[in-house]
């Protein structure tokens, strides 16, 4: 009887031009937040490095990126179970994040002119491993820079609007390039 | 045509002005293409509508401003110097009528007498009325610069990032010099310049070797990133600079999409500014009419456009370069018929016309020049016939985005000119003219100082800017225009003097010198050097106006890029929203959000039909509303109950694990700042929430508190507010139906009023569920995953129908909150205490908390208004928001004003307007009648001060 069906995605398989985006649904994100002096110690439970500032490392499927001092946010696959408090004790505290935001996948051609008219990234550094917090289109947005695509967060309720600033960029972008 | 023959034509363009017809060629401005057609008169000036021709060749052009149609938009004040030419373009001159040519407005030139610097402040005194209703629009109509079409701009704008190691301003030798130099030595490099081609000045030579070769080397350096048409104006913080591409502008037919112009926003480590120079003119009689224009100017149309600018070609110089000039144009086939020379230490060159120690006194000719009245230093005079005449008083280097942050620059003895300060932003350099070095050798000789570099010295003739002989002004009999784009005249800049105006501030506002699009560029210095004059003083000491940003006029379109109409803003959309809209319902912007305001049912015609309707639903069955946007504050750590209480007025430290309670959060003045509950889920962990409007304020203020005050207490807060979807299921029937949804124990008993759980759903999907209340009702709040809660609210009222469930807006959610007296934001409206909310005692002294010290101070111990409710003695009267109370009898007046109103609303519950509201002795006033009055729109109401509880004062519905 209760049947629940998930809220519709704003973006599947759109194509803009030589790129496409994708909303992940299947992926889980969670908040760990520590103390500075358990920082190495988290690192040993999760045993992996925690990333630097303004780093990330993982793949389509899961990995951690900085988001604030001696905060990280991890994805990985979406499962229905809250993140278990226990799991750093109170080494760190988690919060579950995944519903908070929705993930943006954009695969293609370099992105690059898409995204300097989007947000204030110096994109010359802004290589596989990076992560910045920034602004597209007034909405405060996660943008992660993977091997083979960028990764944006973006709070839910405002990802209508971000996907309409993506295309409208793109749209503009294309329309430009194809007077030179 | 006038067409020089050395200049190979680009492809022929058709185009008109002002309805007419005419041939340009690609690669042309508007204004070459206007000049090669024989059009001298392009334009009428500002205030006295004289006759006025093209003026300059770049964007520093004061005169000839005209519209044109974009797009089919009309485009006005566009300076025809920069306009590139299109096939099809369609320019008119503004700011004349019937005609150009007979400009009844003219007149005003004859009684320019009467229109003289500051005339309005002392013409139109009387009577005083008559300034807004009369004067100001009959001004306004005679004078001014193109209209607007008020119609919206149909175009499109958009906005980028850009950073680089080195950002080089200008595509002149310099700085072409400049970037390829910066980009072999590995840095990236962004190279901006206003004009379509690069190369600045050196376009308007015959040999352009030297450019040719630079180019490729640019082209072959590979980290230079090119942005032509694009100007920056302005220096901003932080090595920040602004700069606006113009996309489209030079295309007959490009999509709306591709955009007219693009706001750079870049961010260099460090900026080279190779902006150039500009001519000056000089002031002498009717130095206005159409074809005189400055030397440089004459020298571009001639040189890069293949123009030829006259039969009869004069020049008047002060210094050498003026001579290479002349040379320039001689070569190129002009006929020169005289280079009058103000210098009295040279000697005549031999091949040109050379009359030195000679000054052009005055000017004749209607609509175009006719002939030029020279004067030597022997006092005589002589009339020459021509038709164009070039001037050039020196050159100005291009300084303005050295003082856009507020330094000052200084004046240069050895070229008569201001150069950059010393506290110029520390990022900046200045090669090149704009340094003060004018030709091609010293600039390149400029930038291997900056950079350390070795480029090769282009061989070539010196302009020697300080061989010039300073002059600035001819003293004569007519009109000498200083401000051309103004119409301020020597004259002018001597009677403001006259009339106390000392400092250059004052002068330039008094007499607009130096105002309006092009921003003084061709008249500042004149008008100061008049100035100093007139003072005895030196131009240093007389000292300057600031620059300020733009450098040239920047479109509102461009500055608000794609933010604009419904992209203006974000908008935020509920979990709920679809199912909403698939309801009737109707949204309402709060914030960013759209939240549903009611839900139209078949046969409601006004929304109060609505909203009784699901009031009255809540409060006889059950209603569900999605109140997702409360915010929600993840608090965790081992001292998070310490950290609430210290946020919070009221303790929190002994609140028990599965509790939730109610708070308020004081500033640090005492006054009243936000309400909501914290749940405590664990022992170490709560969920704050806050009202819609304070959601960031709060979470703001609580990271203050954590970082600031608190840095010893161990907590971790993050906002939750967009994971969860929430609903309130409020009503005698929300029992039944969240036992049917919720996989928990929901009685009274094992789940008592302000309880709290992390739970599951039935369908075993994670939830939370709190028992609490803002209805007044037996009440609960859902919360699931965010991605289900279209669901959720789907599911709740799909197996909730047999109990009357009901989707509720944030109308009846108002409507329920006033019946049972619940503050929200119209109380807590930033001047309110917890005295006068009547939750004092909520202020604990127990412990410390923020705001308890200074909510303690006498004189809000002494402001007695509480809040209480009221009713319309006749039930069918409506109350206002916002009057105010004041006894039956007393004056409406404020001293005897009781308080006021915050909210009101019709009640179904009462049957009539009920309202809150802060009165004076609240409570010595039960029952007593007042008068709730509004002299905004005029109403008195009488009213009954009653309880806040509309509904259930002792809360046993909540409970039950």
């Amino acid at each position: 009887m209760l049947e629940f069906t998930q809220n519709p995605v704003v973006a599947s398989k759109l194509t803009l031009g030589p790129w496409r985006i994708d909303q992940v649904t299947d992926c889980s994100l969670t908040s760990i937040s520590t103390r500075v002096q358990d920082v190495a110690e988290v690192q040993k439970r999760l045993d992996q490095p925690l990333p630097q500032v303004g780093q990330c490392h993982g793949d389509a499927g899961q990995g951690l990126f900085w988001s604030a001092p001696f905060q990280w946010m991890r994805w990985a696959p979406y499962v229905d179970a809250p993140p278990t408090h226990d799991e750093f004790g109170e080494l760190a505290y988690v919060t579950e994040q995944t519903d908070g935001w929705i993930r943006l996948d954009v695969q293609g051609a370099d992105f690059s002119p898409i995204l300097e008219r989007l947000c204030n990234l110096d994109l010359a550094g802004f290589t596989p491993g990076s992560v910045q917090r920034t602004q597209i289109h007034h909405i405060g947005v996660f943008v992660l820079s993977l091997e083979d695509r960028l990764m944006i967060w973006v709070p839910r309720s405002m990802a209508h609007s971000l996907v309409h600033a993506l295309t409208q960029a793109v749209e503009n972008h294309l329309a430009q390039a194809a007077l030179a | 045509m006038n067409r020089l023959s050395h200049v190979a034509l680009g492809k022929p363009i058709r185009f008109t002005f002002d309805g007419q017809s005419m041939m340009g060629h690609q690669g042309d401005t508007l204004a070459s293409a206007l000049l090669a057609n024989g059009v001298r008169l392009v334009a009428r000036s500002f205030k006295y509508h004289r006759p006025r021709g093209v003026f300059a060749a770049g964007s520093e052009e004061p005169n000839a401003l005209v519209t044109v149609m974009h797009q089919g938009h009309p485009e006005p004040n566009t300076r025809a110097t920069v306009l590139e030419l299109y096939d099809g373009l369609v320019a008119k001159s503004q700011n004349a009528w019937p005609s150009l040519k007979f400009d009844a407005m003219a007149v005003n030139d004859r009684l320019s007498e009467f229109f003289a610097a500051g005339f309005y402040y002392k013409t139109f005194m009387w009577p005083a009325k008559f300034w807004e209703a009369l004067y100001e629009p009959a001004i306004r109509r005679a004078a001014g610069l193109g209209a607007l079409s008020t119609q919206e701009d149909p175009s499109q704008y958009d906005k980028g990032y850009l950073h680089c190691d080195v950002l080089v301003v200008g595509g002149g030798a310099a700085g072409l010099t400049a970037a390829v130099q910066a980009a072999r030595q590995g840095s990236r490099v962004i190279l901006c310049d206003e004009q379509a081609e690069l190369g600045g000045r050196l376009l308007d030579e015959l040999d352009r070797t030297w450019l040719a070769q630079t180019l490729a080397d640019l082209q072959a350096a590979g980290s230079v990133r090119v942005l032509t048409r694009t100007t920056v104006f302005g220096t901003f913080d932080h090595g920040v600079y602004g700069a606006v591409s113009r996309n489209t502008e030079h295309l007959a037919n490009a999509p709306v999409q591709a955009t007219k112009q693009t706001l750079w926003h870049i961010t260099a480590q460090r900026t080279v500014l190779a902006t150039g120079a500009l001519e000056r003119p000089i002031a002498f009689a009717n130095n206005d009419r159409p074809g005189i224009m400055l030397a440089g100017a004459l020298q571009c149309y001639a040189l890069r456009y293949g123009v030829n600018p006259g039969q009869r070609v004069a020049l008047f110089i002060n210094h050498q370069d003026g001579l290479l000039t002349a040379r320039a144009l001689k070569a190129a086939g002009v006929n020169l018929v005289a280079v009058i020379d103000a210098r009295t230490n040279v000697q005549p060159a031999p091949d040109l016309p050379h009359r030195v120690a000679s000054r052009v006194q005055d000017t004749q000719g209607r609509h175009a020049l006719r002939s030029i009245q020279v004067l030597n230093d022997r006092d005589q005079s002589e009339w020459i016939e021509c038709d164009a005449l070039g001037v050039s008083g020196g050159w100005n280097p291009n300084i303005q985005l050295t003082s856009h942050q507020g330094a000052r620059p200084n004046w240069s003895e050895s070229i008569h000119a201001f150069v950059a300060a010393d506290n110029k932003p520390k990022d900046q350099a200045v090669v090149g003219a704009a340094a003060g070095r004018y030709d091609l050798g010293q600039c390149v000789a400029s930038v291997n100082e900056l950079l350390g570099g070795d480029w090769p010295i282009p061989p070539c003739e010196t302009a020697r800017p300080d061989d010039a002989h300073a002059i600035f002004q001819v003293p004569g009999d007519g009109p000498a225009f200083v401000d051309f784009q103004n119409d301020v005249t020597v004259k002018d800049v001597k009677l403001s003097h006259q009339e106390g105006m000392i400092s250059v501030e004052h002068l330039k506002r008094y007499t607009t010198l130096g105002m309006a699009t092009d921003q003084g560029k061709t008249s500042n210095i004149v008008g100061l050097a008049v100035m100093a004059e007139l003072t005895g003083r030196s131009i240093q000491d007389t000292g300057t106006t600031m620059f300020r940003p733009p450098y040239t006029p920047v479109a509102l379109g461009a500055l608000a890029g794609r933010s604009r109409g419904l992209d203006f803003k974000p908008t935020r959309y509920t979990p709920s929203h679809q199912a909403a809209k698939a309801r009737g319902a109707e949204f309402v912007e709060v914030g960013n959000w759209l939240r549903a305001q009611w839900f139209v049912q078949p046969g409601e015609t006004h929304w109060r039909q609505s909203v009784d309707r699901e009031a009255q639903a809540v409060r006889s069955g059950v209603g569900v509303c999605d109140v997702t946007t409360l915010g929600k504050i993840d608090v965790q750590g081992r001292d998070a109950a310490e950290f609430l209480n210290r946020v919070y007025a009221n303790g929190f430290a002994k609140l028990a694990v599965g509790k939730t309670r109610y708070g308020l959060m004081l500033r640090e003045d005492g006054i009243a700042m936000d309400d909501g509950t914290a749940a405590r889920l664990r022992e170490d962990h709560f969920v704050v929430t806050t009202t819609t409007a304070n959601a960031v304020p709060v979470y703001r203020h609580m990271e203050f508190v954590s970082q600031c005050l608190t840095p010893e207490l161990d907590v971790h807060l993050i906002s939750t507010t967009e994971a969860w979807a929430q609903f309130a299921v409020a009503g005698p029937n929300s029992r039944e139906l969240i036992s049917r949804v919720v996989d928990l124990d929901v009685s009274n008993e094992a789940f008592e009023f302000m309880a709290c759980a992390e739970t599951r759903l039935k369908n075993g999907l994670r939830a939370r569920l709190f028992r609490i209340s803002f209805s007044g009702e037996l009440a609960y709040e859902l919360a699931v995953p965010a991605r289900y809660g279209n669901a959720c609210f789907e599911v709740l009222l799909e197996i909730g129908q047999d109990l009357g469930a009901t989707p509720y807006g944030t109308e009846a959610l108002g409507v329920l909150r006033i019946e049972k007296g619940h503050a929200a934001g119209n109380e807590l409206n930033g001047t309110t205490t917890a005295l006068n909310l009547g939750l004092g005692r909520m202020v604990s002294d127990l412990k410390d908390g923020i705001g308890r010290v200074l909510s303690k101070r006498p004189e809000l111990i002494q402001d007695g208004k509480r809040l209480v409710g009221f009713k319309p003695v006749d039930p069918q009267h409506s109350l206002l928001g916002g009057a105010h109370l004041l006894e039956i009898g007393a004056p409406t007046k404020a001293a005897r004003d009781l308080g006021y109103l915050t909210s009101v609303c019709y009640s179904p519950h009462v049957g009539s307007s009920i309202a809150l509201g802060y009165l004076a002795d609240a409570e010595d006033r039960q029952g007593q009648t007042l008068r709730a009055v509004s002299p905004v729109d005029g109403s008195d109401v009488p009213v009954v001060v009653c309880s806040p509880h509309f509904v259930d004062p002792k809360g046993e519905r909540l409970r039950a």
